[in-house]
């Protein structure tokens, strides 16, 4: 709750500071505001607890440990994100303190959706979190694909918001209750409608299935990921993908957990689905950001084991884990990528030949970004993946021979960039311009992926 | 009688939704959505909500309908600008729908509704117990409710807004 | 059973003559505002007014009602046919439907039998107002829209687009009155207002606000822009002839006799005045006094009309949403501190 309280004010701060002729301090401001509440809720994590603010107003919200260190796993890309943001938003001129404004109110609904035990919470957060969203994906007006891509995210996000509410109030109905305890204890004694139950979980699987990019609800995920701009792309990537598997799991594992047996089959499906048909499009992709969307996609696939896992020890931990090592991988992606695509305006594999001998360090995180992603030993990805795999294989080996199988699949796609900065002898005059702030971030970023790389225990065994 | 008050106004806005999907003109659909929202606020009074009723009115009927009527008006939209469809397309849409319906009534068929806190204190939709339920066990999120409408405001001025250089 | 049938249908009987009665008000003084507004106008401008038809021309209203009956009743060809038929009558119905939660008195006793002088004492009277003003827009714009003419279709929108922004800062007004009062029913708020202990002494810029916002949702000068006839013709109801015509204007004139009411109930103690039992003349008094205040205000608004002149139309929309709204926001607040200093 303070860190929710402290980024809402920084927004407030932001918005007004946006007024003023300066704007130069907008984005040390943002992040100030996003590494003091990371500062508090990883002192909240490790130590103090979360104050006073558990059991308060009606037990609306619970700041567990699964909480705090998820909201330090949204924080921390948020952080590398607005870090990235000098870049990024350097067209932007009259509105960027509303651009920053209205990322800082999305991480607000990220935040909530950690935390959430009533599902009014859950719903307000999943809107906070995507109202802005749907603005900031066309914040370049003139772009056609960029509207295309803010229209398809709105349109789409408002049809599944309908059948996520749809969904809340069957299961309000079949239990009546908000609050995702007693929803639990009305399942587990059996004084609960069963057929409007059992409706109401799959159609919030599908509202939520939509928000995660799962398949078969992913169509709108390549179209609103390759139109939107870059940073905006890099935020719905990790953030949105973050908060939206934390509110799943915790919805469902606490929720839903007695009727396990009848939502691990539909989720079980949807995981192969999406593992599978994702990985194999993502092989035909030739632009950069298209990939990075169907790659997104499958790692969607993946976070579903942890979920079909739920009522395993350590699934907590894995889904912590993997989120943050595909955040931090994805955001320095988009970081070196942004260097070489834009002032190019060249987005497919080829813009990056030869690019190791022109920025060697960006090229390096490039390689090990996309090797953390693939899962290849012994960087970070491959724990995230070791973890989520253990965890699952007692109940679904079949499930994880797959995804062991899409994996390989996926290192084929991801090697192409690699292959393209490292082994190409045909080179472009393309610039690569780099800034300060992107330099940060790759920095800061590398050292996370070393520090994953070397203790993963220490984030798996946090929670 | 009770009963069939609300088969009426079931039917009329089942009857009324059909017709917005069908009308050509998009400025008749508006119309014919805006009797829908009179027909719910029907089903809301009935179920002794005269606050949600009337503020369904004022908020749905009375402004965001306007908007949608305006929008309408502004660009000139007629059935001839309406984009026809293949009749493949509907026939698939409607195959899908229908198995969408098919699907939530059987599913749905038979479930008893439990005790929920409307039937136990029928005076709940009342606005005095509204206000004290808002403002009491659901006032976090009364008041993250307004961080949403911030958001979606700065949203929706950044968006009607040019971006100039200063 | 057939005791409570027999109370039932007394009541629906009761309720059926007081709509009557009401209906009959409300038609007949919209009829006769059009007579005062050009005697008003005529005395502000130093001229006669009608005087023809009738001792002082009090027969007008009547001879223009005939006049609007007989004269063609014509349809453009490019018009949306039921649309514009249907338009004004919603027009109508939407202005006419509001006047049910207005509180006349306490109780009339007839027959030894008290009656209650208000149709329906919803909790929610303010509100139901609000919504039906909310609605008023949509016979304007589809009047305006039916019609298949550019000067209809320009003054539906400037109509709808000024009613909507008005509604807000006239509803942040209102909720002033609703915080201070603590209830959403036009009765209990008018009982709260016994002789002189009227809202207008607490909520003076409530008031004003609430005033400016009530001319401009009915369309009165200065802000007629709808029907600005020195730019759209005739306004939305371009169009129109015969007595669809005359169906758009006596609306209008009822949502005047309404909103005055409105702002008599809410403001100036609606039955209530100093000295005056509202039970009085077997409770006859109470209609009496608030008919005498919608009267005055009646008049109000056409001394406005005869003397401002109107606006332009960014002027109007400035006016709204960047002073009434702050103000009224301001006036919100303001209220709230003194209902947490006074009244606890």
């Amino acid at each position: 709750m303070t860190a929710l309280l402290i980024i809402f004010a920084t927004a407030i701060f932001v918005l007004f500071a946006g007024l003023t002729k300066n704007r130069s301090w907008l984005q040390p401001l943002a992040l100030t505001g996003c590494g003091l509440a990371l500062g508090v809720t990883l002192f909240e994590l490790l130590g103090a607890g979360p104050g006073g603010w558990n059991h308060m107003y009606a037990d609306m919200f619970e700041f567990t440990d699964y909480a705090l260190a998820f909201s330090a796993v949204a924080l921390v890309s948020a952080l590398l994100i607005i870090g990235l943001s000098g870049y990024g938003f350097r067209s932007l001129h009259d509105t960027l303190g509303d651009n920053y404004g209205l990322i800082l109110f999305s991480l607000c609904g990220a935040l909530c959706m950690f935390s959430f035990t009533n599902l009014t919470m859950l719903f307000l957060g999943i809107e906070i979190l995507s109202i802005p969203l749907y603005v900031l994906a066309g914040s370049r007006r003139n772009d056609l694909s960029g509207n295309e891509a803010a229209l398809k995210y709105f349109l789409m996000g408002a049809f599944t918001t309908g059948i996520l509410l749809f969904g809340m109030a069957l299961v309000y109905g079949a239990t009546a209750s908000f609050d995702i305890h007693s929803i639990a204890s009305a399942i587990s004694d059996g004084r609960h409608s069963a057929g409007m139950l059992h409706t109401g979980i799959i159609l919030i699987l599908i509202g939520l299935g939509f928000k995660v990019s799962a398949v078969p609800f992913h169509f709108w995920a390549p179209d609103v990921y390759t139109g939107s701009p870059n940073l905006i792309t890099a935020f719905m990537a990790t953030v949105v993908k973050t908060a939206g598997f934390a509110a799943f799991y915790r919805l469902f594992s606490v929720g839903f957990a007695p009727a396990i047996d009848f939502w691990s089959i539909p989720v079980a499906g949807m995981a192969a689905l999406t593992m599978t048909v994702a990985n194999l499009t993502a092989i035909f992709q030739t632009d950069f950001k298209r990939m990075i969307a169907y790659s997104s996609i499958s790692h969607a696939g993946y976070l579903l084991l942890a979920i079909l896992a739920c009522d395993v020890p350590g699934s907590e931990g894995a889904l912590l884990f993997y989120s943050l090592t595909y955040s931090v991988a994805t955001i320095l992606a988009f970081g070196a990528y942004m260097t070489i695509a834009e002032p190019n305006d060249d987005g497919s594999f080829e813009a990056f030949n030869g690019m190791s001998k022109k920025q060697p360090l960006l090229a390096a995180v490039l390689a090990i970004s996309m090797l953390s992603l693939a899962g290849i030993p012994p960087t970070a990805g491959f724990f995230g993946k070791y973890f989520l795999f253990t965890a699952a294989f007692a109940k679904y080996p079949w499930l994880i021979v797959l995804a062991v199988i899409n994996s390989a699949v996926s290192i084929y796609y991801y090697f192409k960039i690699i292959i393209a900065m490292y082994f190409t002898r045909e080179e472009n005059d393309y610039a690569v311009v780099t800034s300060p702030g992107i330099r940060w971030v790759v920095v800061l970023g590398l050292l996370l992926i070393a520090f994953l790389t070397i203790v993963p225990g220490s984030v798996y065994a946090l929670i | 009688m009770t009963l069939y008050i609300f088969l009426t106004l079931a039917i009329v806005s089942v009857i009324t939704a059909l017709l917005m999907v069908f009308s050509r003109n998009p400025v008749h659909s508006v119309l014919f959505l805006i009797l829908t929202f009179f027909a719910i606020a029907g089903q809301y009074v009935l179920l002794n909500a005269q606050f949600l009723a009337v503020v369904h009115i004022i908020v749905y009927a009375g402004a965001i309908m306007v908007l949608f009527l305006f929008v309408l008006m502004m660009l000139n939209l007629n059935s001839e600008t309406e984009p026809q469809k293949s009749t493949m397309w509907k026939i698939m849409a409607a195959i899908a729908a229908g198995s969408l319906l098919l699907t939530l009534t059987g599913a749905l068929r038979g479930s008893v509704q439990l005790a929920t806190p409307v039937q136990s204190n029928p005076r709940v939709g009342l606005v005095e117990n509204l206000g004290k339920v808002l403002f009491t066990d659901f006032v976090v999120p009364f008041e993250i409710a307004g961080i949403l409408f911030l958001a979606a405001m700065v949203g929706a001025v950044l968006v009607g807004k040019k971006d100039l250089k200063l | 059973m057939s005791l409570i049938l027999l109370f039932t249908t007394a009541l629906l009987i009761e309720k059926i003559i007081l709509i009557s009665v009401l209906f009959a008000i409300t038609l007949g003084v919209a009829a006769y505002s059009t007579y005062g507004e050009r005697k008003v106008a005529a005395f502000i401008q130093d001229r006669l007014g009608p005087n023809r038809a009738g001792p002082f021309g009090l027969l007008q209203p009547l001879a223009d009602g005939v006049k609007f009956f007989t004269k063609e009743d014509f349809t453009p060809n490019a018009a949306e046919r039921w649309l514009y038929i249907l338009a004004p009558g919603a027009f109508m119905f939407v202005a006419c439907m509001t006047s049910a939660v207005i509180p006349w008195g306490t109780q009339l006793t007839i027959f030894e039998k008290p009656v209650d002088l208000q149709v329906a004492d919803l909790n929610i009277g303010i509100l139901y107002i609000m919504g039906f003003v909310s609605l008023g827009v949509y016979g304007i714009m589809i009047g305006g829209w039916a019609s298949n003419n550019k000067y209809s279709l320009y003054g539906a929108i400037r109509a709808s687009s000024q009613m909507i922004s008005y509604e807000l800062a006239m509803g942040l007004s209102i909720i002033a009155v609703i915080m201070m009062t603590g209830t959403l029913s036009l009765k209990e708020i008018a009982a709260q207002q016994a002789g002189l202990n009227w809202n207008i002494w607490y909520q003076p810029l409530g008031f004003i606000i609430f005033l400016v916002c009530a001319l401009a949702e009915c369309n009165r000068a200065p802000f007629d822009l709808a029907e600005c006839e020195t730019e759209l013709v005739g306004g939305y109801h371009t169009e129109y002839s015969s007595m669809k015509l005359g169906f758009y204007l006596f609306a209008e004139y009822i949502n005047m006799f309404i909103s005055c009411a409105v702002i008599a109930t809410l403001y100036f103690g609606g039955y209530n005045f100093p000295g005056v039992d509202p039970g009085w003349l077997g409770g006859f008094m109470g209609p009496i006094v608030l008919f005498a205040k919608i009267i005055f205000f009646i008049f109000v608004f056409m001394w406005i009309r005869w003397t401002i002149p109107r606006f332009r139309y960014d002027q109007l929309m400035h006016l709204g949403w960047k002073s009434l709204i702050p103000l009224s926001i301001l006036n919100m607040v303001l209220t709230g501190a003194g209902v947490l200093l006074f009244e606890n």
